[in-house]
């Protein structure tokens, strides 16, 4: 079940060109509820090369300040959640008998085998994976990545309290909303701008995660282009992963976006197999002020990364 | 819930195994002014009573004593009663007892055993089995990507790392860029490549097909201690001509279940050199795994298509 720790919490999730963010309120997952939601297309949208900017982190705080102040969002809580390009996720083995300064030593020479910079350039944190031989998922980023965003927050005036990975917000989202069976195969499909990012579930474990650039051939025919690598990526991972003896494909494929051109009802339409619409409120509920003004039918996907930042 | 924050203002534990929610429980948890309190009442009352009754033992623990010595009598009488006399047997038709199902032994939960700490062992109980064909996989990777590469192109990182490889390649025009692709996808051993053409510079990702078809190389217990594994090697890349950059003491660790030699080292060294120090390595039974290949088009030598590509790796032993 999901967590909601403090009262009121921000999940800030940066697309391409779009910024998405979700605020929720209340204590228990009982009470957990939608309190506002906004999609901008920033006029200052983020990219990779603003890390290098002296004035990026400044020039993006200052709208983002600009932006909570003209929603009357008071709320300073907040998570972030980076594209999977800025980090490294690894997925690995682990002895439980190691000490955690063994296993500290242990990642950081694992990580150090991704990067070809110095290990001390960079932070990072692991998850345990319930599973068995024990597993655990090895996050690591560049440190200036995160004094970027640092530096962001403070001109916004939030107090940033979480940075993570977009496609692990989006599998915490999927576990608020969806409840598989333990041993189903689920596939996220993320569609972006430039990219297709899968993510592969067992019931909510995870399992891996694909990413699919997208050229500039695909812009002819964008829908069916997208569908035909959706459908293609989906065989090809499921049996490269090994999943199931029985099958070929996975129980079950969601969709989500993060582009704001192409609504993922779109996919679903247009494709010979069944595909599902990501909902990050499937079993969320929305405060009274934002009950009726939701359409609870239309694709609401671009928030799916923003909402899962704001549980766990 | 993936529980990841790169900014590390978090303790790290286990994955917390949350409760089904029961009424109950969200009583319990609601109940105001709970907080706090280590021990319950409950508690305490049976911690008094435990009390009680070892001391009511230490002071009669004669009397229990005698009871024991009357058990004891008791039992005994009645073994000798049950002794089977000597005689004719009786044919007796076997009395069969209605079977009752017995239900299931109760496992025990083991007392957990004191953490001790370990003293260094000094030979592995198992090594890490070197993946000869991995490693041979990895070389052949990335020499054919280097040797697929316009000799003007330059690379920034080739990187074969476990089952991936990564690489930065910037083309001086689009030409070159398509022709780079087409040589790439068409000569390199990968699943799938994909490329970011932003800026002039390709970003290749690739799979590596699975291991091909080599021999397994066992271990030598000659070579079986760490030490002895290092200095073989140590000598072996002299023998053959490789600078070993970079060498570090890594901690003893275990990995699915085998444990892990400490040690690891970066060579640079000539594409000949490297496979003849492979070969070597295969002949002596030394125990290695070559994790890491990457190299920069600085470091490449001027013939393409002979095998005097240079380049650095890493094993961890």
């Amino acid at each position: 079940m999901a967590k909601i720790t403090k009262n009121r919490r921000l999940g800030l999730s940066f697309g391409s060109e779009d910024l998405f963010l979700v605020e929720t309120k209340e204590e228990t997952a009982k009470n957990f509820k939608v309190a506002a939601l906004l999609n901008v297309t920033s006029e200052i949208p983020f990219s990779v090369d603003m890390l290098t900017q002296e004035s990026g982190a400044k020039m993006i705080g200052s709208e983002l300040k600009n932006l909570l102040e003209r929603n009357n969002i008071t709320t300073k809580n907040a998570s972030i959640s980076l594209d999977f390009g800025l980090g490294n996720i690894i997925k690995i083995p682990y002895s439980e008998k190691l000490s955690e300064k063994e296993l500290s030593t242990h990642l950081s020479w694992e990580l150090q085998q991704y990067i070809d910079d110095d290990i001390a350039e960079y932070a990072y944190d692991f998850y345990k994976l319930d599973k068995s031989p024990p597993e655990l998922l090895l996050v690591g980023t560049r440190k200036k990545v995160l004094e970027f965003f640092r530096e962001m927050s403070r001109h916004a005036g939030i107090d940033l309290q979480v940075v993570t990975i977009d496609l692990l917000s989006a599998v915490n989202a999927f576990e608020v909303n969806y409840k598989p069976y333990p041993n189903e195969k689920i596939a996220l499909v993320e569609i972006g701008e430039q990219k297709l990012v899968f993510t592969l579930l067992e019931g909510n474990s995870f399992i891996g995660y694909h990413c699919v650039f997208l050229d500039d051939s695909v812009q002819n025919d964008y829908v069916n282009s997208v569908l035909e690598l959706i459908t293609l990526n989906l065989k090809t991972l499921f049996n490269d992963y090994e999943l199931s003896t029985d099958k070929n494909e996975f129980d079950r494929a969601y969709l989500y976006r993060t582009n704001t051109k192409y609504s993922v009802m779109e996919f679903i339409e247009a494709a010979d197999q069944e595909l599902y619409m990501f909902n990050p409120f499937e079993l969320v509920r929305f405060d009274a002020n934002l009950q009726d003004k939701i359409n609870h039918l239309a694709d609401n996907s671009e928030y799916v990364e923003a909402l899962g930042l704001t549980v766990g | 819930m993936i529980d990841i924050n790169l900014l590390g203002e978090k303790q790290k534990a286990k994955p917390e195994i949350t409760p089904i929610e029961t009424p109950a429980l969200r009583a319990k948890a609601e109940r105001p002014g709970r907080t706090g309190r280590i021990f319950s009442l409950k508690t305490i009352l049976l911690f008094f009573i435990a009390v009680a009754i070892l001391l009511s033992a230490w002071r009669y623990k004669d009397i229990l004593h005698y009871g024991n010595d009357i058990v004891t009598y008791v039992k005994t009488l009645i073994e000798e009663q049950l002794e089977p006399v000597s005689g004719p047997e009786l044919e007796t038709e076997p009395v069969t007892e209605p079977e009752t199902e017995q239900p299931p032994p109760v496992e025990q939960p083991k007392p957990e055993e004191p953490e001790t700490v370990e003293e260094p062992v000094a030979e592995p109980a198992a090594t890490a089995v070197w993946d000869y064909g991995r490693s041979i996989e990895h070389i052949n990777s990335y020499t054919a990507m280097v040797r697929s590469l316009p000799q003007n192109a330059d690379y920034n990182v080739i990187s074969v790392s476990r089952n991936s490889i990564t690489a930065e390649i910037e083309a001086v025009n689009e030409a070159q860029m398509v022709e780079i692709q087409n040589a790439i996808a068409s000569a390199f051993p990968v699943y799938s490549l994909e490329f970011i053409t932003k800026g002039m510079v390709l970003r290749v990702w690739g799979t590596l097909k699975p291991g091909t078809e080599l021999p397994e190389v066992s271990s030598s217990e000659e070579y079986a201690t760490p030490e002895a594994n290092r200095n073989a090697i140590n000598s072996l890349s002299k023998q053959h001509k490789l600078t070993i950059k970079e060498q570090g003491e890594a901690t003893q660790t275990e990995r699915e279940n085998v444990l892990l030699l400490p040690g690891w080292m970066k060579f640079s060294g000539k594409e000949a050199d490297v496979l003849k120090f492979l070969d070597g390595i295969k002949e002596k039974g030394l125990s290695i795994n070559i994790t890491k290949i990457s190299g920069q088009s600085k470091n490449r030598s001027e013939s393409n298509e002979s095998s005097e590509l240079n380049f650095d790796f890493e094993i961890i032993m």
